[in-house]
């Protein structure tokens, strides 16, 4: 009987997604809050208010739209990748790999997709380099020992217990 | 470590739309707050620097009821707009500077014929405002003069300037006037 760790599921996915949607929604809210707070001060100015009123809207714009710009890239951007990838995982074909492996140490990031590790494959028929999601590499055993590796387009997408009785 | 970086890998980004918003509201509440040349004084100074805004505040305080708008701004000011430059109703430029802006500047009426004035072929344009070799002069607090002496003028185009180009008022040498006092 094998012994399968998948490291994507539909479960995990429609939670990830779901996280996205809230991440964007906040992030977007956050924004047309800001606009608004902006657009209607700059509608409220005239000349004998305007130096106050352009303080604020500057001071305003400029830390809003700092703070947009980092929770995009702490909450929003690395969460959609990580979704993406993992729609990739589970609806691509997958091949199959059997044989030892070793984890690279270094965090290498794939622009415009997630960060990875890389890992060196020992097979009977030689030595293959494939990728794994950094942020599943705890899930992974470091026995040494020898396993069944699903890939799809050369990330690992699952690994198993080799069955010595078939 | 890794999330220290990631925050410094964004500061250049946060900093360009600091520079950006900056701009664009700027120009946005200029183009909102602006009025007609009719209500308003714009005064241009070249010196080596201004201290416009605060300035513009003063002379607000002691502006003509319908005038809405007091503008104090350095040269600079106009560096991709000769329309604002040639269009202002004062204008204080160094003794070295003036023949260059000449075609901007009204010539002075005889009301001004006591007062130590910047002459061009044979035609008083400027008053006097700063002496170089005194360091007497006006509005110091405002303007720092440089080693040259300063004129005041009127713009050619101002619509403030009284009997000197048959203007409706003479709002803008109401103005000249209090920057003339302000010692």
């Amino acid at each position: 009987m094998k012994n399968i760790i998948e490291l994507y599921d539909t479960a995990s996915q429609s939670k990830q997604n779901r996280k996205l949607k809230v991440a964007k929604a906040v992030f977007y809210a956050f924004v047309f809050a800001a606009l608004i707070f902006c657009v209607i001060l700059f509608l409220l100015t005239d000349v004998s208010n305007e130096k106050t009123m352009r303080r604020i809207v500057i001071i305003v714009s400029g830390v809003a739209g700092c703070a947009a710009i980092y929770f995009y890239s702490f909450a929003v951007i690395d969460v959609k990748h990580s979704a993406e990838h993992a729609k990739r995982m589970i609806s691509g074909e997958r091949e199959k790999l059997v044989g030892t492996f070793v984890i690279g140490e270094k965090d290498i990031k794939i622009p415009g997709s997630i960060i990875i590790r890389p890992m060196r494959v020992q097979t009977d028929g030689g030595e293959q380099r494939i990728n794994v999601s950094a942020e599943e590499v705890p899930l992974l055993p470091r026995d040494g020992g020898r396993y069944v590796l699903y890939t799809v387009n050369g990330y690992l997408a699952a690994i198993g217990v080799e069955n010595e009785n078939g | 470590m890794k999330t220290v970086k990631k925050i410094f890998s964004k500061v250049l980004l946060c900093l360009v739309w600091v520079l950006l918003s900056t701009v664009i509201w700027s120009w946005l509440f200029n183009i909102k707050t602006d009025v007609s040349p009719k209500k308003k004084i714009t005064v241009f100074i070249d010196a080596e620097s201004v201290r416009d805004d605060a300035l513009a505040d003063y002379l607000s305080s002691k502006k003509p009821e319908k005038i809405m708008l007091i503008q104090v701004h350095p040269f600079s000011y106009a560096m991709f707009d000769e329309h604002a430059l040639t269009h202002a109703d004062i204008y204080i430029v160094g003794a070295d500077n003036a023949e260059k802006y000449i075609e901007s500047f009204l010539p002075l009426d005889k009301t001004n014929e006591n007062k130590e004035c910047f002459v061009y072929d044979g035609v008083s344009y400027g008053i006097k405002i700063y002496d170089a070799q005194t360091g007497d002069g006006s509005a110091g607090e405002y303007i720092d003069y440089g080693g040259q002496d300063y004129y005041l003028f009127y713009g050619v185009n101002s619509p403030h300037a009284g009997e000197m180009n048959g203007s409706n008022d003479g709002y803008a040498i109401d103005i000249a006037d209090e920057i003339i006092k302000l010692k």
